[in-house]
């Protein structure tokens, strides 16, 4: 067999590239209806927490800071009317759970203006946090808000919650991770 | 004969990539009236809004960003530059916040590829032609059908002072 | 009960087809003519079959049918009639099953043709396009089902989108998808000529007035889809660079390309693989296109996960292109040019630049688009690709092109000679000169800058070619009058009436080059502002003085939303000698919001006054205390309904390029060399 001519090249080249991309953004469109499972380590993240809502943890929160206590990880949004209802349970909650669980929360997309004063109407006081670039709302590919993620002191993801919580709610998930 | 044309040909190609390279290189300014308004809208003209898919900022009248947009107006009336703000929305969301990939890094791959693939496809065409043209004996022009007077004619006067 | 007959009419047109491909195949490889036959008459009944289908749920939708799951989700009691016969379209299974409706008019228009010298290509033909319609038809059954029904029925559907009820937006994905399902016809042929290592133009020949029809669809789609925009999105634009629209503007690249190139294979036999690959690649965009808009690829953000869809058109694109590679590649050797293009400064050299052009700006746009596929996939950042990178290295493309629109009618073909070329370009050059000089005095000097001197420019050019164009005209014309003794105004009807091709194609120029014009207004000396003013206040801008008359409920068209119209007096703030004075009327005008309670959707709605040279576009933003003062985001628009006037050339000038008046007496002409006589 001779050497290929260029065009053949390309042309093949074209097409299996062209297939390649296809097959690339299935897989990612794929990926963004699909969380993480629960029974399966929770994916790291870094949040950035605002001054006033540092909660004696560090700036700069990692999900390993955390290791040993169970979290639970709240994305929320200042527009967002569940999430209005559900706050006074999680501060509830967070109380409740006082050196037992950590409690964070993740702002999605808003500027401190807008959330800041939201936190400060909702009297919250656990751990909350700017999500630098989407990176968390990313890796746990929320669709959406809120969004409750359970996490034992192991750091393994227990329980997925896509809807408004109230407080039992959240002390039946507690006590699943607390066991 | 066969010198000029060819030239001419490359004139025109020069003049076209040339034309095009000061398209490339500006960037349109707006007048402005100055206002804190106006000048929001300016910088939200050139973000995305991530609730409104496919608008910018500036047209998006969602939530979300009519907070962003209160943002930009308070961080400009802070004293802080048109820059330094756009620079604030990419640190906390990310480069899919501007309208058009960041001309530095690895994005520029993206600005250099359609000068690439435009100069690219030009000098294979190029190429090409001159490779069949050195191969095979140059044949001879088309004719218009001697049936359609008017096409002979037309065909005249295009070729007049050939 | 008609909704279950479709369904299963919908199924057996699948099996119709799969026969159709099958027997057509068999039938050439036995040379059995009635095979062919039988595949022929298989493949025309997809149509009526497909139309059964549509009915039934037409049926649904009439009957409030509720059950049926595709129904309740675009229509509701509320309805209009109107309404629900186009909620066939509403939302992805109908459309789907309406575009293979579409798919099959083609089919069996072609399929119904008289078959006389291209006989060969028959059974190819239909079993391309059996097999295509085949796979729509199937993804449609399988993936999309617009039969799908609940186990429990509700009460009332939720109405159609409320985005969608505009009627540029009735009108443009028909439009839209008779241009895309269109293309099926040359693709057929061209697939069918490659098959039977024909290396003639006769497929070209046969499909050429399909073509015609699958792009003029695809060129109004276009437009009404920048109409519905401008419109009803609210942003005062025409073309927003979305990822959506991107992937329609490719094919219509593609397309335009192959229309111009197939000219030089007819008459001078050269370029027939590059046709071959062109019309090939504007038939893989156009499925592409489909493949990543349904299967939720693009706007994985917000789309809803279509699961099953995606690697059925994955399957369905691999064997498909690699089909077309497969053929186009084991055939290149017939495909050899008759002519060789020795010379770049000729009217074939400036169609293969021409064609390069439309690549590149398709290569552009098509890779750019997919762009943030693959940076989302390596690096989890979802990178944007908006309007400023496309305006900044797509439309100086376009640009380019308009100017080689008036480079090549001054071009002789095979060999050009440059001082023809330039004394015929005086006029041009001179209604350039003229025409970017008023331009620069009446717009640039108000808002001198950098761009407006370059807009200046752009209209010049634009200018040229307009004038090119017209002299092609006159020059016709007059070379009529001389040739045939004809007076001026038969000469010219005469014109048109017998080379509908050529000319129409140059009305289709002027079009062009009016939108070209149109964006230019829009693009460079348009503007927009944000104001707020109390009740009974005046804020001025660009000359206009906008007066706020008030804020009210009113009930919506049809009782299901509420609307809140302002109320603004439009005068001029400033005179515009010689023709408005200050202080004139301009218009009364009542931009709204829609709420629909339903859908739990806002929808802003602009109104518009100003006059054809000069829109003036207003929405209501945002109020207070109850309309005591509202914010108003104007834009001013010039020139832009001169794009939609633009659009209209172009459809007019596919008419006059499509209708025969007149036999064609210029038939194809012998390129054997000798025949040449002007080869000097």
């Amino acid at each position: 067999m001779k050497r290929l001519p260029p065009l053949v090249i390309v042309a093949v080249g074209l097409v299996v590239g062209l297939l390649a991309l296809f097959a690339l953004g299935l897989a990612v469109a794929g990926q963004q209806g699909r969380r993480p499972e629960s029974g399966t380590p929770a994916p790291a993240f870094t949040l950035v927490l605002y001054d006033e809502h540092r909660a004696g943890l560090p700036k700069t929160l990692t999900l390993a800071d955390l290791r040993g206590k169970p979290v639970v990880l709240n994305f929320w949004a200042s527009w967002c009317i569940p999430c209005r209802d559900e706050a006074p349970e999680f501060e509830a909650a967070s109380r409740r759970y006082k050196d037992q669980v950590v409690f964070v929360g993740a702002n999605w997309l808003e500027i401190e203006a807008a959330a800041l004063p939201y936190l400060k109407q909702q009297g919250i006081t656990y751990a909350n946090g700017f999500d630098t670039q989407q990176q968390v709302a990313r890796a746990y590919r929320i669709t959406g808000v809120p969004e409750t993620f359970f996490i034992d002191r192991n750091g393994i993801l227990r329980q997925i919650e896509t809807r408004p919580l109230t407080g039992a709610d959240l002390d039946a998930a507690i006590q699943g991770l607390l066991k | 004969m066969s010198g000029r044309p060819g030239r001419a040909a490359r004139f025109i190609l020069g003049a076209l990539v040339l034309f095009l390279g000061v398209l490339l290189a500006a960037r349109p300014t707006q007048a402005q009236d100055g206002s804190l308004e106006e000048q929001t809208r300016e910088i939200a003209k050139h973000l995305n809004c991530p609730t409104c898919a496919g608008r910018n900022l500036a047209d998006c009248p969602t939530d979300t960003c009519a907070q962003w947009k209160g943002e930009i107006s308070t961080q400009l009336k802070a004293g802080r530059s048109a820059a330094q703000v756009t620079e604030y929305f990419i640190a906390r969301f990310g480069p899919g916040v501007l309208q058009e990939p960041p001309r530095e890094g690895g994005f520029l791959l993206a600005w250099i590829f359609p000068i690439v693939v435009f100069v690219g496809l030009i000098a294979a065409a190029f190429y090409v032609v001159r490779n069949s043209s050195r191969r095979g004996a140059p044949t001879a022009p088309a004719a218009a059908t001697a049936a359609d007077p008017y096409a002979v004619e037309l065909e005249r006067q295009v070729r007049e002072e050939a | 009960m008609l909704t279950d007959v479709g369904f299963y009419a919908v199924i057996l047109a699948l099996l119709v087809l799969v026969y159709a491909a099958g027997i057509s195949v068999v039938g050439a490889r036995r040379n059995d003519d009635r095979l062919v036959q039988s595949g022929r008459t298989a493949a025309s009944l997809a149509f009526p079959l497909m139309l059964i289908g549509a009915a039934g749920i037409w049926a649904a939708l009439l009957n409030n049918d509720y059950g049926v799951k595709y129904v309740a989700s675009v229509s509701s009691r509320a309805t209009p009639l109107f309404f629900r016969l186009t909620a066939l379209w509403g939302a992805q299974d109908g459309s789907l099953l309406f575009w293979c409706l579409l798919m099959s008019i083609f089919v069996f228009f072609a399929m119904r043709r008289p078959w006389r010298e291209d006989k060969s290509l028959l059974p190819y033909v239909t079993a391309t396009m059996a097999l295509v319609l085949a796979f729509f038809i199937g993804l449609t059954l399988v993936s999309a089902n617009p039969f799908a029904r609940f186990d429990f029925p509700p009460p009332d559907g939720r109405g159609l989108n409320p985005l969608l009820r505009h009627p540029g937006m009735i009108i443009h994905p028909p439009v839209l998808y008779a241009g895309f399902t269109g293309f099926i016809v040359p693709f057929a042929f061209c697939m069918a000529s490659l098959i039977t290592r024909r290396s003639d133009d006769l497929w070209l020949r046969s499909s050429r007035r399909w073509t015609l029809v699958g792009w003029v669809f695809l060129t109004c789609g276009l437009v009404l889809g920048g109409r519905w925009a401008h419109d009803v999105l609210g942003w005062g634009g025409y073309w927003a660079w979305d990822p959506v629209e991107n992937k329609s503007l490719v094919p219509w690249l593609l397309g335009t390309a192959f229309l111009h190139s197939a000219m030089i294979q007819e008459k001078r036999g050269m370029f027939k693989n590059w046709n071959v690959a062109l019309m090939m690649l504007t038939f893989g965009s156009i499925v592409w296109a489909t493949a990543i808009v349904r299967s939720g690829v693009l706007t994985s953000v917000h789309a809803f996960a279509q699961s099953s869809m995606g690697p059925i058109f994955l399957g369905f694109l691999v064997l498909m292109l690699s089909g077309m590679l497969y053929f186009w590649l084991t055939r290149l050797d017939v495909l050899k040019s008759d002519n060789q293009l020795d010379r770049m400064f000729s009217r074939e050299g400036i169609f293969l630049i021409q064609n390069v052009v439309f690549v590149s700006s398709a290569i552009t746009v098509f890779a750019l688009t997919s762009l943030p596929i693959a940076t989302e996939a390596f690096s989890g950042q979802r990178l944007t690709v908006g309007p400023p990178y496309f305006n900044a290295v797509v439309v100086p493309q376009f640009f380019v092109l308009v100017v080689l629109m008036g480079i090549a009618p001054l071009m002789a073909w095979a060999r050009a000679n440059g001082k023809t070329v330039a004394r015929q370009s005086r006029v041009g050059l001179f209604a350039a000169a003229l025409v970017a000089a008023l331009w620069f005095v009446t717009f640039t000097l108000r808002d001198m800058s950098f761009w407006t001197v370059v807009a200046a420019l752009l209209v010049g050019l634009c200018a040229y070619s307009l004038a090119i164009t017209l002299m092609e005209f006159a020059r016709g014309t007059r070379a009529r009058m001389t040739a045939n003794r004809e007076n001026a105004p038969t000469a010219l009807a005469r014109l048109f009436g017998r080379n509908q091709r050529r000319y129409g194609g140059y009305f289709i120029h002027l079009g062009v080059v009016v939108l070209a014009i149109g964006a230019i207004g829009k693009g460079f000396f348009g503007g927009d502002a944000i104001r707020n003013v109390a009740l009974n206040d005046t804020f001025t801008y660009r000359g206009y003085a906008f007066t706020y008359r008030g804020l009210q409920t009113v009930p919506c068209e049809f009782n299901d939303c509420q609307t809140l119209q302002a109320a603004l007096k439009v005068t001029r703030a400033e005179a515009a000698p010689p023709f408005a004075q200050a202080g004139d009327f301009v218009g009364a005008i009542y931009p709204h919001v829609d709420r629909y309670e339903v859908q739990q959707f806002t929808s802003t709605i602009a109104d518009i006054t100003g006059s054809f040279n000069e829109e003036v576009y207003v929405i209501l933003s945002a109020w207070e205390d109850e309309g005591a003062s509202a914010t108003f985001t104007v834009y001013i628009n010039p020139l832009i309904n001169w794009v939609w006037l633009g659009g209209v050339l172009m459809v007019v000038g596919f008419f006059l390029a499509f209708w025969r008046t007149a036999p064609e007496t210029v038939a194809r002409p012998v390129l054997a060399p000798a025949a040449g006589v002007a080869g000097k």
